[in-house]
């Protein structure tokens, strides 16, 4: 298949918007059930004050660690809140985070690879080394050490989740652009006088459109799994507020008598692990011109 | 002799950038777990330091070299990492090297058990997936794997800890027994810990090796091989698992730095006392030397057994050596 990345990309849109929501659905099954999985969660964090039935952050004394009942569907915890409540409320900044953490390392891996592609050299060199020196990392570990370096607070667990998933973009896209830098119409923007931020930001950016959206999927769901991690570990984001990794974390202890007071935000971080997972996997279906034509002979 | 010559400068050209990455690493480790942080010597003083006389404090940061400029420190540091010397822990009466010596064969046995458990059950559902390409074998392992590489650790160590030590108490919830005190008994404590650890790599090899066996099975050599009468089993395994056994080595190297970090918190879950919970606990409790030093001789080990990986997987398959180089 040499069909040139742009007028694929044109390619399947066209089809596709023809096609209605059914064969949509029916072409792209990961990316629907992706998307379908993650919008159930994002709905079930955002209607959380109408869902709970009760405020995550009240303490009441005389309900410590109650099983779970019709009244407390997950039970109470140490100091007598609502577990389902706290775990409806958790999802917000677990998944503010990891959003927040997938955008920003994808955003400064798109530049460092930018700017390592386009100069070649001791600019190249530096920034290349210094990717995979962070690389040679094992992720959590990094977190870990910068985490604990800059102190709990969201910024810190913000900063230690990110820096670990810039390399990987940024390595993705110097190696994009070196190999559109041989292609015709960059060395004909280049001929005809276009500066080399323009033909970045015009002509190579673009291009990458597809490699860029399946990373962003992909390192937010990296950046839930570290983050719970770190709150497994005991270096989450710092309490009352709840959080998916907190929760699982606090509950573990009373797994035996409780265990849906773990399961259950366990489980959720699974499913959102699993949303970002399938949409990846979807997105580079969905723009891979290969799939397309596999669908089109089978239909 | 040519192509001994060319092994030799690939193994010295991936020596030499992972001389450069092992450099870089130990500053970052030594800059990140030294320089940003709070003081120190409040940790030494166990939060105490009102009851310290200022002359006291200048004491302590003069010997532990805080008075130094930023790379003065770092070569005091690296020269002693060098030297076997790794310091004292801020908390215990104890050396860390000491405590690492103790932590380090559990993890190292927890990851190479994990690994095994992965290889094993990676590449035998990879090859499943494509040899029966597009079929309803293909689809069960490829939605089997999505789901192995997305349950996150934690996750499926607390599910496995209340099914098969609670419900169904087959296996201890947690614990450690020394192999060579009773061989039986750690694999037995193991268990768990391992399958724990290993369940993402199992996800992420078999989609590797069935994408990568797929790809050669396209091939036309593979074509001809069938055409001239051979057996299935000798086109799918013998040539194909064969061209495909470096990359899969390449990508197990790969994918050790996220297995031992992934031992962090398996470690935690199971109260196994390695590396992993040596590292947590120094984190909570601010332990200066034994974080810097753990989190450097992971990261270094991590990478020059990835270099030799590397080497290795130059050695089976002459193709690699030719993208690497």
């Amino acid at each position: 298949m040499t069909i040139p990345r742009t007028s694929a990309f044109l390619a399947i849109k066209v089809p596709v918007s023809k096609r209605g929501v059914l064969d949509f659905v029916w072409a792209y099954p990961r990316l629907t059930c992706g998307t379908a999985l993650l919008a159930l969660l994002v709905l079930m964090s955002v209607l959380a004050p109408v869902l709970a039935p009760y405020d995550p952050l009240q303490n009441n004394p005389n309900a410590t660690l109650l099983p779970p009942s019709g009244e407390h569907w997950l039970g109470t915890d140490l100091l007598g809140r609502d577990v389902w409540s706290r775990v409806l409320y958790g999802g917000k900044d677990t998944l503010y985070i990891a959003v927040l953490s997938g955008v920003s390392a994808t955003v400064i891996g798109v530049i460092l690879g930018l700017i390592a592609g386009q100069r070649p050299g001791a600019v190249d060199t530096v920034i290349m080394r210094a990717m995979e020196s962070v690389l040679a990392f094992p992720s959590l570990i990094l977190a870990l050490a910068i985490s604990f370096a800059l102190g709990s607070s969201f910024t810190s667990i913000l900063i230690a989740v990110t820096v670990s998933s810039i390399p990987r973009t940024a390595m993705l896209v110097r190696g994009e652009v070196r190999a559109l830098a041989n292609r015709k119409f960059v060395d004909s923007a280049r001929v005809s006088g276009a500066s080399s931020t323009r033909i970045m930001m015009r002509h190579e950016l673009p291009n990458m459109t597809e490699i860029i959206t399946v990373q962003v999927a992909l390192d937010t769901g990296q950046a839930i799994f570290i983050s719970a991690s770190l709150a497994f570990l005991g270096l989450g984001l710092p309490p009352p507020a709840p959080n998916w990794g907190g929760l699982l974390k606090d509950g573990y202890v009373f797994l035996a008598n409780a265990p849906l007071q773990c399961l259950a935000p366990g489980a959720l971080i699974f499913l959102a692990l699993l949303a970002f997972n399938l949409i990846g996997d979807g997105l580079r279906d969905y723009f891979d011109p290969r799939t397309l034509s596999r669908q089109r002979i089978r239909r | 002799m040519e192509v001994q010559a060319e092994m030799i400068t690939f193994t010295l050209r991936r020596l030499l950038s992972t001389v450069v990455v092992v450099f870089l690493v130990s500053v970052i480790t030594f800059y990140v777990t030294r320089v940003v942080l709070p003081d120190p010597v409040s940790t030494i003083l166990g939060g105490q330091e009102s009851g310290a006389s200022a002359e006291q404090i200048a004491q302590i940061r003069q010997s532990l070299f805080l008075d130094r400029p930023f790379p003065v420190q770092y070569w005091l540091w690296i020269t002693g990492v060098l030297t076997g010397n790794l310091g004292r822990s801020y908390l215990r009466p104890q050396d860390v090297s000491e405590m690492i010596g103790a932590a380090l064969p559990v993890t190292f046995e927890l990851t190479l058990l994990a690994l095994l458990i992965a290889v094993f059950f990676g590449v035998a559902l990879g090859m499943v997936g494509a040899a029966r390409h597009n079929r309803p074998a293909d689809t069960i392992t490829s939605g089997a794997s999505v789901l192995m590489l997305s349950v996150p650790n934690f996750f499926l160590g607390v599910l496995l800890v209340y099914l098969f030590a609670m419900i169904v108490p087959l296996f201890p919830s947690g614990g450690y027994v020394p192999f060579f005190q009773n061989p039986v008994q750690n694999l037995y404590y193991m268990v768990l810990p391992a399958v724990t650890l290993a369940m993402g790599y199992i996800g992420n090899l078999a989609r590797f090796t069935r994408s990568i066996l797929l790809r050669v099975y396209s091939e036309e050599y593979i074509t001809r091989a069938t055409a001239s009468g051979l057996s299935r089993r000798t086109v799918l395994f013998g040539y194909g698992l064969h061209s495909a056994a470096g990359s899969i080595l390449v990508a197990v190297g790969l994918n050790l730095a996220s297995l031992v970090g992934g031992a962090v918190v398996t470690e935690a879950i199971f109260s196994v006392p390695g590396v992993g919970t040596l590292l947590a606990n120094s984190i909570l409790g601010s332990d200066l030397p034994v974080i810097s030093a753990l989190v450097l001789l992971v990261t270094v080990g991590v990478t020059l057994i990835t270099w030799v990986v590397d080497v290795l997987g130059g050695i089976i398959d002459p193709r690699l050596r030719a993208v690497k180089a």
